[in-house]
């Protein structure tokens, strides 16, 4: 299937007011840059590198979804990718009152 | 003054970071749970899911109850977390200020006869403990997230 086909369908199909995150697999990748390539007249935002906190993060916003905004959200979504086996021995003081 | 009490079974995770945290504008965590606090792996989990900008106390429930009327806790927004029906019916029964509890999550065990929402089932035991602490007065909702309607758990025992 052409994916430039389905994006250029989709982009046919949005209603005029409605604004957009896309969100891709991998930067790089065919789906990713067939959207890049219409970004410049598409008007929406476009984000390589799905990974559900991102997502999550997008989705609690809606009603905040500004290029600043989005470009934070993006930021801070790298500090979710964790390798784990470090973390345990990492403690840290135990708080209190 | 405390912001929240929560019963969740997974005590502090994603949506409950997330979403409740700022939702009610808490500044402190208190994790009051008695295995938790013996338990340094546990305890280590815990602090790394820790929401930012958020400091987190874990205790047994006891230490909870002490440390709740020795009015330490006063200065803080407090949100306080639960793992069970019991657990909070002990807390609310030590601390006398406790006037709305929330129900997230309770794990399914197999003595629950009864399933309140989809994430709340509950045994004979816990209904019992939730009856007692309904007629002290005390509000006990199920929401699982801080924009959805409150369901008051008296209508449904």
């Amino acid at each position: 299937m052409d994916v430039g086909v389905l994006i250029d369908a989709w982009l046919a199909s949005r209603h005029v007011n409605d604004r957009w995150v896309v969100i891709t697999d991998i930067f790089g990748g065919s789906v990713n840059n067939e959207f890049m390539v219409r970004m410049a007249d598409g008007g929406f935002m476009l984000i390589a590198g799905m990974n559900l906190g991102l997502v999550i993060e997008l989705a609690c916003g809606l009603d905040r979804l500004s290029l600043e905004n989005v470009e934070q959200s993006v930021e801070q979504s790298r500090a979710g990718i964790v390798f784990c086996n470090n973390l345990a021995t990492a403690g840290g003081e135990d708080e209190e009152f | 003054m405390i912001k929240l009490m929560r019963i969740d079974y997974r005590l502090i995770h994603g949506q409950v970071a997330m979403a409740w945290t700022s939702a009610i504008g808490a500044n402190c965590l208190l994790v009051a749970n008695d295995a938790v606090s013996k338990d340094s792996m546990r305890i280590t989990t815990l602090k790394l899911a820790r929401p930012a900008g958020c400091k987190l106390v874990i205790k047994s429930v006891e230490d909870s109850i002490t440390a709740l009327n020795s009015g330490v806790t006063d200065p803080y927004n407090l949100f306080i977390i639960v793992e069970s029906v019991e657990d909070a019916y002990r807390l609310a029964k030590g601390y006398r200020n406790i006037r709305s509890i929330n129900f997230g999550g309770a794990k399914p065990q197999k003595d629950c006869t009864r399933k309140l929402s989809v994430t709340t089932p509950v045994s004979e035991c816990d209904m019992q403990l939730l009856k007692e602490l309904v007629n002290e007065g005390i509000e006990i909702e199920i929401r699982q997230v801080p924009g959805d309607e409150k369901i008051n758990v008296s209508k449904l025992l």
